[in-house]
């Protein structure tokens, strides 16, 4: 499929853009936090891979050289637009102070992990998405992020850390409740 | 599942889901039609080297007129030291025989042989 997307079948770009829309759409947003900034780098990004689909190795998989591009495409827009932290985050992660009562809600855990999300440093935010999200190996977000595959590893672990707070948090509650 | 070593290769499936959960976006039709509407106008590679396909011949067969142009001239220019009569010239100051090209019937073969081996 990218090896005729680069052949300049449109169609088949197409395709790749169906494919890979939402995994894009969730590491811009990873990045971005807003989801709207978000839809726009992830745009951004399929339409600077169609530029430079010349580049593309048709022997190496698609979604690693895709997602590297769409990451570059989010933190340019980051870096332009010098996103304030309080814009990152979407109105029901801002609005979320998780309550006794309102653990217990799927939404707000969902909330509290937004939030635990976006006050990850950013690499460790998309170190952790592309590890236990998109199933990319250390090696592989290794080479995406340019850094060495230990960090990877560091920044998925602190990560996790990070995020499974909530999570316990909710599974406590629930646990006590019932 | 909640490993805590940095060095674990497994992927964390709750957290993975529940992350899954909070970053995938409910309209993704709606988004990729927004993008291959852009991918349908937008430039590809081969449409841009294309694109400078023209331009790239024009310039580089004005560079060639230009070239030959510069080439001609220099050989024409009575300053080039390769001017066609300049061997003959070389010959006849070296023997005398300035006469060759100066007399009004046209010289023997045999004096004009002879006047270029004099001259070497």
């Amino acid at each position: 499929m990218a090896a005729r997307a680069q052949a300049g079948d449109r169609e088949a770009y197409g395709a790749l853009v169906m494919r890979y829309a939402a995994q894009a759409r969730r590491v811009a947003r990873a990045i971005l936090g807003n989801p709207e900034d978000a839809d726009d780098a992830a745009q951004d990004g399929f339409l600077a891979a169609l530029r430079h689909i010349g580049r593309y190795d048709p022997d190496r998989p698609f979604g690693p050289w895709l997602v590297r591009i769409v990451a570059n495409a989010a933190a340019d827009r980051r870096r332009r637009r010098k996103v304030r932290r309080t814009e990152e985050l979407s109105p029901l992660a801002a609005t979320a102070v998780p309550g006794p009562s309102e653990v217990t809600d799927r939404r707000a855990l969902r909330a509290a992990l937004e939030s635990a999300l976006v006050d990850l440093p950013e690499r460790q935010r998309i170190a952790v998405v592309l590890f236990d999200v998109e199933g990319y190996s250390h090696a592989e977000i290794a080479g995406m992020l340019g850094v060495p595959e230990g960090t990877v590893r560091s920044d998925v672990f602190h990560a996790r850390r990070a995020l499974r707070e909530p999570l316990a948090a909710w599974r406590t509650w629930k646990e006590r409740d019932s | 599942m909640n490993s805590q070593s940095p060095f674990d290769h497994q992927r964390d499936a709750e957290l993975g889901a529940m992350l899954l959960e909070v970053l995938t976006p409910t309209d993704d039709a709606v988004f990729v039609r927004r993008v291959l509407a852009r991918v349908g106008t937008a430039p590809t590679w081969w449409e841009v080297l294309d694109g400078w396909a023209r331009p790239g011949l024009a310039a580089a067969l004005v560079l060639v007129a230009l070239a030959g142009f510069l080439l001609g001239r220099t050989l024409r220019s009575p300053e080039s030291g390769m001017a066609l009569d300049e061997p003959v010239r070389a010959v006849a100051e070296g023997i005398g025989v300035a006469s060759l090209f100066s007399a009004s019937v046209p010289p023997d073969v045999d004096m004009v042989v002879l006047a270029v081996n004099n001259g070497q």
